[in-house]
């Protein structure tokens, strides 16, 4: 040991660079999200052009400030802490640079193609199949450099932050995979590989490991790094962070299923996602407890230092979330709360207040030790503290409002037994003011960041940055002997074992899960009347997808009375085989279109879609005129249909050929009866196709009854 | 060959459930006799591992 000690340098130019990199786009994100929310009671805000309407930007937002805001921080924070605590650079100081142009390279493709229509339209992965591909290279990038920073380290022990870390880097890429299988129509256009409700089973496996994995596990090891160092203190419990950590990422992911109950999703497995999402409270709560102890004793720190502040809301914010998540899955609460604006209060208690704070108390404590100056103005950021805590407030508490009313609207019987409000519009204006209260305090959190990115560029701006900063350790003996021989030391020392057993432990629940999903033919009934789509209905499901009406319009009729008196039919597992990706949703601010069908004339959709409100007068949907403008594009319908067969559609061999041919016949009776009604327009324009696939929504089952 | 692995599979996933409660029972048992038996001064170590680092440019704590 005696003897030689190793001089080398942190870079803290890449740890600057995302810090940068995740305030510009947290600042994009949340005013993209700002814009969303006032068009939620100002339609014309969707200034009238397919690239700023709700359906597309709704994803920019998401998209911008999960993998853009949080993303950029959970690197920057990585980039600090753990060549610390392994007393080692990264490996590779080139790979971190391709690292960080790569990812925001990523994100400025999502900025352009989300706009432009260019979506799966699968929630938090909507991006398109190249640029599914490229997150794939950049993150392997990403792991590469962190892992052979692990093996080069000079602490032979793993601080548990790093095991946040290593699982973060693990599962994130096996979900992106799994998630992103797709067949490709052409350069902007992909099928998911998985159809109906095995689609919605990856796709919600996904969706809420992405949140465990990418917004929680990696901000859990800032969790553990920074809020020590801010605290001066070491974690309450170790002990308590070892449960913490594998307990969490052994039951996340078998949760995913609490995003479908009541579907057209086997009832086994729904009640798998129940019982272990109640289990996530454990581990949840033992994390935020931990967080909150470590501050025991420097509770008058909090009171003074702005970083503690922040940190304090954030872990409680955590604290909440959690115990929320696991009562929303109980299905007597989802029965209310699934598809209301109580899921986005749910969301943004994470967002605003776990992610968000977090990364505030982090560039609060990081900048000013970079740059080697205190903070320019601790009142500064103490005024953002309490603007974003009123801001989170302001969003929340009316959310909540609003979710409770439109869940109790929608299943409001009469005395005589009739639906109280059978008008779904009743129910959207009801919470109109809800909506404008949320936007004011979506404004003032922004208000907030505004303040804060000022304060940090000040700071910035007095002191002289530190970019290479010095430190010495000696260097790890070669053969360490053994003292104990506990396991958990084992593990700890033994990075490539941990790395596997973390995999396991993450795979375990996705097997259990889909495996019996995927060969059990009982678990997807089949309709024998079910069959695959037009080549025209494809392509409206294809401009149904580009617009983004999933954002709005859930396809799923749950098996209540209160939604088949609304809607009709509950929906069947079998009925959805040949959707390829599931298109169910997840929120109605519109009303569910799963047995639109037949339901209204062509000539109400044309009208509907030209002018929202002359059908439904108040309506805030957004007009689509451009639909009715733009000639609908046939070049790939061939292609769609290769694709779709692919993926085991049985369309007749040698259909591609004649699926242009059968679209022109379909669109032209389409024309035919909308200028009986009235109307007329050329049967090559978009709404042809949309109004096609709109009117066979749903209505096979119809047939086999009849 | 897959669907014959698929057929596998399936015929044996009567075990499925008992697999799964089997290995959740053996990791959460593992891992609470794993952290009761760690030793005091090892958790010590630990725990300090954050604190290690002085902040060259640390001028705003005490």
């Amino acid at each position: 040991m005696q003897g030689s000690v190793d001089t080398f340098h942190y870079d803290n130019r890449i740890v600057r660079h995302f810090a940068v990199a995740s305030m510009v786009f947290g600042v994009v994100g949340m005013t993209v999200g700002l814009l969303v929310a006032l068009q939620m009671f100002l339609p014309q805000l969707n200034l009238g052009t397919p690239y700023t309407t709700f359906g597309r930007i709704r994803p920019l937002h998401t998209n911008a400030v999960i993998f853009a805001f949080v993303g950029n921080a959970i690197f920057m924070g990585i980039y600090y802490s753990l060549p610390r605590l392994l007393k080692a650079p990264m490996w590779s100081r080139k790979l971190s640079q391709v690292h960080f142009w790569g990812w925001q390279s990523i994100i400025v493709a999502a900025a352009i193609t989300l706009p432009l229509g260019l979506t799966t339209s699968k929630e938090y992965a909507e991006l398109e199949w190249p640029i599914d591909i490229a997150i794939a290279v950049v993150w392997v990038i990403f792991g590469v450099n962190m892992f052979m920073t692990i093996l080069k380290r000079r602490e032979r022990h793993l601080y548990v932050a790093i095991w946040f870390y290593i699982a973060t880097v693990v599962t994130v890429a096996v979900l992106h995979v799994v998630n992103s299988f797709e067949i490709p129509v052409n350069l902007f256009k992909s099928y998911s590989l998985y159809a109906g409700v095995q689609d919605a089973l990856v796709q919600w496996w996904y969706g809420h490991n992405a949140v465990a994995f990418f917004l929680t596990t990696p901000y859990l090891g800032l969790m553990y790094y920074f809020l020590p160092k801010a605290a001066g203190r070491p974690v309450y419990s170790y002990r308590l962070s070892i449960i913490h950590f594998w307990a969490l990422i052994f039951i996340y992911i078998w949760a995913g299923p609490h995003h479908l109950l009541y579907s057209a999703l086997p009832d086994w497995a729904q009640s798998l996602g129940t019982v272990f999402s109640i289990m996530l409270i454990a581990p949840s709560w033992g994390g935020m407890l931990n967080g909150l102890l470590t501050l025991r004793g420097a509770w008058d720190k909090v009171r003074e230092d702005p970083t503690l502040k922040f940190m304090v809301v954030a872990v409680t914010a955590y604290g909440m979330a959690t115990l929320e998540g696991p009562l929303l899955s109980l299905k007597s609460v989802n029965a209310i709360s699934h598809f209301t604006d109580w899921t986005i209060a749910h969301v943004h208690v994470g967002a605003l207040g776990w992610n968000g704070f977090l990364t505030f108390g982090i560039l609060y404590w990081l900048i000013p030790r970079m740059y080697g100056v205190k903070l320019y103005s601790t009142r500064l950021a103490n005024a953002h503290f309490w603007i974003g805590t009123l801001g989170i407030l302001f969003y929340v508490v009316p959310m909540y409002w609003a979710g409770l009313t439109e869940g109790l609207m929608w299943k409001q019987f009469t005395p005589e037994g009739f639906l109280q409000y059978p008008n779904f519009l009743e129910t959207v204006l009801q919470v109109v003011p809800m909506y404008i209260t949320r936007a004011i305090g979506g404004a003032l959190f922004l208000v907030g960041v505004l303040i804060g990115a000022w304060n940090l560029i000040a700071t910035a701006r007095s002191g002289n940055f530190l970019a290479e900063e010095e430190a010495q350790a000696a260097p790890l003996e070669k053969k360490a002997k053994s003292s104990g021989g506990y396991y958990h030391r084992w593990i700890e020392r033994r990075p490539v074992q941990f790395l596997a057993l973390a995999t396991i432990a993450v795979l375990i629940g996705g097997i259990v899960e889909m495996v019996p999903m995927f060969v059990i033919k009982s678990n997807v009934p089949s309709i024998a009347n079910v069959k695959p789509y037009t080549p025209l209905e494809v392509e409206g499901r294809d401009i149904y997808i580009r617009e983004g009406c999933v954002s709005c319009h859930s396809q799923l009729v749950r098996p209540f009375r209160s939604e088949t008196e609304r809607y009709g039919e509950y929906s069947k597992a079998g009925e959805y085989v040949y959707d390829h990706p599931f298109l169910w949703g997840s929120k109605r601010t519109g009303p569910d279109l799963h047995r639109v069908g037949g339901k209204y004339p062509d000539a109400w959709h044309y009208n509907h879609m030209l002018e929202p409100t002359s059908m439904s007068p108040g309506s805030l949907m957004p007009p689509f005129p451009w639909l009715i403008e733009n000639e609908l594009n046939v070049r790939h319908t061939p292609a769609r249909i290769r694709a779709l067969s692919k993926l085991g559609v049985p369309y007749p061999k040698g259909y591609d050929e004649l699926a242009a041919e059968e679209l022109r016949i379909q669109a032209g009776q389409i024309a035919t009866s909308l200028s009986d009604q009235g109307i007329e327009v050329d049967a090559d324009r978009e709404i042809i196709a949309l109004i096609a696939y709109l009117q066979r929504l749903g209505t096979d089952i119809q047939t086999a009854s009849n | 060959m897959m669907s014959q692995v698929m057929r596998t599979v399936s015929e044996g996933l009567g075990l499925w459930p008992v697999i799964s409660l089997v290995l959740f029972f053996i990791v959460f048992v593992g891992m609470l006799i794993v952290v009761v038996r760690m030793k005091r001064s090892h958790i010590d170590h630990m725990g300090s591992l954050p604190l290690d680092n002085a902040e060259p440019g640390d001028t705003t704590h005490a």
